[in-house]
């Protein structure tokens, strides 16, 4: 499914209509690594990503953390590589249609990392740049794929 | 007993890996195979410098620390080093210390991971003079490689600067010489050499040369931004060339998201007046340079450049390249090359059998298809290209692509390790390991907070000092 968003690649920006389908799988056991933070009884927020593979992971997160801490802290396949500085762009994700607008929007900061991304589409976003708030409440994220020569073509 | 018998048996299973070079497609590879598959591999790192890391050490901006926060997932080596999954060895240099036959002989597999070593270079008359300088060379001044301490000997008299290209490691050398030493340089990992000699430069004006045109830049938005944003550090932009692409862009009508981008960039600092610095810098497009002007002393007086014009092709509907016929002079005291950074074929390569074209080892998808269990990453593999973003993408790729080798998978038993410590021995060849490492870096640490900086990177030869 991912391969076919990478294909849309920088040049061609479509509103991408990717099928979040809709399966049911359990919610993780909240589990409380590094930064993140407890949430308040009740006050649980929901964040479903997709993995590389296909997977649907849910969890159960606090309002302020960010999409790569929670990622981490749950294993998935998120690099951040400078951190959560925006200096890097290994952090892309692509955001559900639905959800994209209740984001605040990127920042000029943000817009320049996303520039470098691969496989950008319309509702791509920074993860460290994306904090849970309870508008977001439900999101679903997707964590691109992307082939080498995909990457090869993209950088020329 | 039990227990030697049972390290004797696991150990001949595993693969051994030799990896030639420490940069962070280097880490990323290893880090990757390590977490897919904790049990199958014994990887040894062999780094020509002493220090790991490759260009985030000796080529990433002194400001821009964030970059080089990839350096946390890097040392999370340091588990694999202590159960003898990994093993570094600093100071060797493959088809120098060690030849490639050592490593085939006695490796499963080998990965190429050792990027550039060199500057692209522009040839042109007077290109060899003394003052015209490469930015592999520049970049490794500023940033501590104190083999390339004496690049810049002073900045005293030198008040105008040509670069020539303009890609991020362009950008990087204009706050260089622009940027305010106290505010932007003096708490950083800049080279003490360096940070002396900007604090007495006398740098007013960079001219930025550039062959192609607006839509063909190579920065990125992000390096242009930051360095705009100077304007309140005293650095003004003074502009670039404008009206020679109204016509190109008014026909063109919508571009894509990174030009855009770009262009209102360009507008918005423009029109929003000059900032009130004295020092600035500014974009040349359609300029390639053909030849220098010099002085009475013999230094260089300017930097002569032709100039080009964008045409449209009627008959293609494309926008192209063509001679203007003339030629411009820029008051230039140094030229600064920034065409780029270079990768080489090691010197075993032909007779081996490696094939090296454009830049890169040929390659598909990481492996190298000609040869046995031989695998490239990073710059190497893809001619200099891109930023750490493509080196993660690259590495988990070439990752994938080595854990799925079949041939890999059942070659034969080799002795990986033990082998090369013989004849390194035999050699009495200095070997910095990784805890050496650790313990150099204390003390760049301990050193460079003296003077208020993160660290200051000694020389390779203080490092091997301070190793048994
Ligand atoms: C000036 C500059 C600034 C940059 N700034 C940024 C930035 O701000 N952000 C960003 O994302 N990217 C930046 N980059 C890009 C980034 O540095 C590269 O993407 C990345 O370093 C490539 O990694 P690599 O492992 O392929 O090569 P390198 O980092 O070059 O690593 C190769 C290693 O191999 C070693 N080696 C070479 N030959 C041998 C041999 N024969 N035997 C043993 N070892 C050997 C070298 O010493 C080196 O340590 C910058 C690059 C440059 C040049
Ligand atoms: S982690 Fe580097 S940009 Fe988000």
């Amino acid at each position: 499914m991912f391969r076919t968003i990478a294909k849309v690649g920088t040049r061609s920006l479509q509103r991408n209509t990717l099928s979040f389908q809709q399966r049911t799988f359990g919610v993780s056991p909240i589990t409380f690594h590094g930064h993140l933070k407890k949430p308040n009884p009740g006050e649980e927020l929901h964040i479903t990503f997709i993995t590389k593979e296909g997977d649907q992971k849910t969890f159960e997160v606090a309002e302020g953390d960010n999409i790569l801490d929670i990622a981490q802290a749950n294993h998935l396949d998120m690099e951040g590589a400078c951190g959560g500085s925006c200096a890097c762009s290994t952090c892309h994700i692509i955001v559900d249609p639905e959800y994209y607008d209740k984001i605040p929007e990127p920042d000029d900061d943000e817009n320049d990392m996303l520039d470098l991304a691969f496989g950008l589409t319309e509702t791509s976003r920074l993860g460290c740049q994306v904090v849970m708030s309870k508008e977001l409440d439900g999101i679903r994220v997707a964590l691109p794929v992307l082939t080498r020569n995909f990457m090869n073509k993209d950088m020329n | 007993m039990n227990i030697t018998r049972r390290f004797l048996s696991t150990n001949s299973n595993l693969k051994k890996l030799a990896v030639i070079g420490s940069g962070p497609s280097s880490f990323y590879t290893i880090l990757q195979i390590l977490k897919k598959q904790p049990n199958n591999f014994q990887i040894d790192i062999f780094e020509k410098n002493p220090s790991p890391f490759g260009l985030v050490r000796y080529g990433v901006a002194p400001d821009h620390p964030e970059v080089k926060n990839c350096i946390d997932k890097f040392n999370e080596i340091s588990e694999f080093i202590k159960t003898g999954k990994v093993k570094y060895f600093g100071n060797v240099e493959i088809c120098k210390d060690l030849s490639l036959n050592d490593l085939y002989k006695n490796y499963n597999g080998i990965l190429y991971a050792y990027g550039s070593s060199n500057g692209n270079k522009v040839e042109f008359p007077g290109s060899l003079h003394q003052n015209i300088i490469n930015s592999f060379d520049f970049v490794n001044w500023y940033n501590g490689n104190h083999n390339y301490k004496n690049v810049i000997k002073s900045l005293k008299g030198i008040k105008d600067i040509s670069i020539i290209g303009a890609g991020n490691v362009a950008i990087d050398i204009i706050r260089i010489l622009l940027g305010d030493v106290n505010k932007r340089w003096k708490s950083t990992d800049i080279s003490n050499h360096a940070l002396n000699i900007l604090k007495e430069s006398d740098v007013k004006n960079v001219n930025v040369i550039i062959r192609r045109g607006i839509l063909d830049s190579k920065f990125t938005n992000k390096e242009l931004r930051e360095l705009l944003e100077m304007r309140d550090e005293g650095v003004e932009f003074k502009g670039w060339n404008k009206e020679d692409f109204d016509e190109q862009l008014k026909s063109l009508g919508k571009l894509d998201r990174v030009n855009k981008r770009r262009i209102d960039l360009l507008n918005k600092y423009k029109e929003n007046g000059n900032g009130n610095g004295n020092k600035g810098w500014k974009l040349n497009y359609l300029r390639s340079p053909i030849g220098i002007m010099v002085k009475p002393d013999g230094n260089i007086k300017e930097l002569l450049v032709k100039v080009s014009k964008m045409v449209h092709n009627e008959e293609n509907d494309k926008w192209e390249y063509k001679s203007d016929g003339k030629i411009e002079s820029i008051p230039s005291d140094l030229v600064i090359l920034a065409t780029g950074y270079k990768c080489e074929p090691l010197n075993e390569f032909k007779e081996i059998g490696i094939l090296f074209e454009n830049g890169k080892i040929i390659n598909n998808n990481g492996k190298i298809e000609n040869i046995k269990n031989s695998y490239c990453v990073g710059w190497v593999s893809n001619n200099s290209q891109g930023n750490i973003n493509n080196t993660v993408n690259d590495s988990m790729n070439v990752a994938e692509t080595i854990i799925n080798d079949e041939d890999l998978i059942n070659d034969e038993n080799k002795e990986g390790r033990k082998e090369i410590e013989i004849i390194l021995k035999n050699k009495k060849h200095k070997i910095v390991k990784w805890e050496d490492w650790e313990k150099i870096h204390s003390i760049e640490i301990d050193q460079g907070n003296k003077d208020g900086k993160p660290y200051n990177k000694l020389s390779f030869n203080e490092m091997l000092e301070l190793v048994k």
